[in-house]
């Protein structure tokens, strides 16, 4: 017997067999086709997806810009309870007594509270990951003992919010959308646009 | 190849021989489909804490270089599995627990294998290759053992056919002559076709997802955001291996890391020369400026943009500069 032969399955008798009716190459070819064509369909929906989802981030830091705000309640560092509503522009900032660039920032937050109140503008801020005690020390350090702060001891309501870290700000309108996002400090100017842009 | 003839108690064995790989061929395929399906039936329900790993699995810790939420230590990875716990508890389900984080964190929060393209050729390759490896098999053993049986019977008829070839057999009768092949050949055709249909487009993808990752989707993320914290499009490994050479993207994995001071010092050589990393570099050294506090940061992403128009990531930085 030719081994070459043998390999390549010549030498085959002249009935057709029951193997050999199923084996159709033009079936087999088709089956392949078949199985490339989806290979291809897929990997230009996987190029097609990949580019849309960059147009669809585009410009947004977070998913939730446009979007209604989560719930935003809970006990606060001072001991009440709060719960807030939608009806007035809101910046929502989240801190932590263990961040260092909250140092910097907290005192910017609690004077715009205070300087923008006049103009119906509320400031909320979640208290992350920390304790009752390091958070009461810290805002009585920098100067921000009446800043509203709701206790977040996991960071759920951080999570809830789409954060990534600490410090962020969002920006609320009055119908309670979310209008901005911001990863890492603010500054005075940052505020002033953000807010005065919705009220 | 030197066959002997076989006797009739060995033609009967070679005959099972087919349904013996047959049956291998289901065992690989059932071995090989098992570790991707998710929900498998197990041992009676899984509990809360499995089932948290679980949607933690799934989803991407924001703040960290390729890593889950499920292996992270990181304060927001940690945040994010209390937050699946409580909603599991509540009995929401997986899918919703997931589909609730993709709402807060984006669709690139979510590291779901089958919804991705490359995920799914990744997923589907091991056993569709298993099968066509298997297949390929069967077909010689079936033509070999036919050969065999067929020289039993009629050892001169047999050797005419194996003198002429395939060519003047009928074939697949109205497949015509042409596409008439053996099908031992036949079987390594479809070997290759399949494997040739998994591997061109994984090759194809994965040569796109590294110019992706180093200049295009991976940029306007890093570009809306600080450095402190990267929700980022996927890590592929490419850009992994990249890492080690390429000192843009090393700064660039630096930058994502939170270490923006050690990406300036990386990439401020190759941002003065030109080359074909220069815009990427001009791109990280700004956004390293930026999350250092650096005033510099707003001419570095200037000249970015002016140097760069047409550039991935230029209507990104624009917009960041117009708010800054």
């Amino acid at each position: 017997m030719n081994g070459a032969h043998g390999l390549f399955g010549h030498g085959l008798g002249r009935r057709r067999t029951w193997w050999r009716r199923l084996v159709r190459p033009r079936l087999v070819l088709g089956v392949a086709g078949v199985v490339a064509l989806i290979a291809v369909a897929d990997l230009l929906g996987a190029l097609h997806g990949r580019s849309a989802g960059d147009g669809a981030d585009a410009g947004a830091a977070s998913p939730l810009i446009g979007r209604h705000a989560p719930a935003l309640s809970g006990p606060t560092v001072a001991g009440t309870d709060y719960r807030w509503r939608p009806g007035h522009v809101t910046v929502v900032n989240i801190w932590a007594s263990w961040c260092g660039p909250c140092r910097d920032e907290l005192p910017l937050i609690a004077r715009f509270a205070r300087t923008s109140s006049p103009q119906g503008v509320r400031v909320v801020t979640i208290d992350s990951r920390d304790g009752i005690d390091p958070a009461k020390e810290f805002l009585a350090k920098v100067g921000a003992r009446h800043l509203l702060a709701i206790h977040d001891p996991n960071g759920r309501l951080a999570v809830s919010w789409g954060a990534t870290g600490i410090p962020e700000t969002f920006v609320v309108d009055a119908h309670g959308v979310i209008r901005a996002h911001r990863i890492g400090e603010v500054d005075a100017a940052w505020l002033t646009d953000e807010v005065g842009r919705w009220t | 190849m030197d066959v002997t003839v076989p006797t009739g108690r060995g033609r009967r064995r070679l005959r099972l021989l087919p349904y013996a790989v047959g049956l291998v061929a289901l065992v690989v395929l059932v071995l090989t489909l098992l570790p991707g399906m998710p929900g498998l039936p197990g041992t009676g329900s899984p509990s809360l804490d499995d089932r948290t790993q679980d949607v933690a699995a799934r989803l991407r810790c924001p703040t960290c270089v390729g890593e889950s939420a499920a292996d992270s230590t990181s304060p927001v990875a940690e945040s994010m599995r209390s937050e699946a716990r409580r909603q599991l508890a509540q009995g929401r389900s997986e899918d919703q627990v997931v589909a609730w984080f993709r709402t807060r964190y984006g669709a690139d929060i979510v590291l779901d294998p089958q919804r991705r393209g490359l995920g799914w050729v990744l997923w589907a390759a091991p056993p569709v290759a298993a099968l066509a490896v298997v297949g390929g098999i069967a077909g010689l053993v079936v033509v070999r053992r036919r050969r065999l049986a067929v020289r039993d019977e009629a050892p001169d008829r047999a050797d005419a056919g194996a003198d002429t070839g395939a060519d003047d057999e009928p074939g697949g009768g109205a497949d015509g002559p042409a596409l008439a092949l053996p099908a031992g050949r036949l079987a390594v055709v479809v070997t290759v076709a399949v494997g040739a249909a998994v591997a061109v487009p994984l090759l194809v993808l994965g040569g796109r997802g590294d110019d992706a990752a180093a200049s295009g989707s991976a940029a306007p993320n890093d570009a809306t955001s600080e450095a402190t914290s990267s929700p980022s499009s996927s890590p592929s490994s490419s850009t992994a291996s990249n890492t080690a050479t390429d000192p843009v993207a090393r700064a660039f994995a630096l930058l994502r890391a939170g270490r923006p001071a050690a990406a300036e010092r990386l990439v401020r050589p190759v941002s003065r020369r030109p080359g074909a990393d220069r815009p990427l570099a001009l791109l990280v050294l700004g956004l390293a400026q930026r999350a250092e506090g650096d005033p510099a940061a707003t001419a570095t992403l200037r000249a970015f943009v002016e140097r760069y128009p047409h550039h991935a990531a230029a209507a990104q930085v624009r917009r960041l500069l117009a708010a800054s």
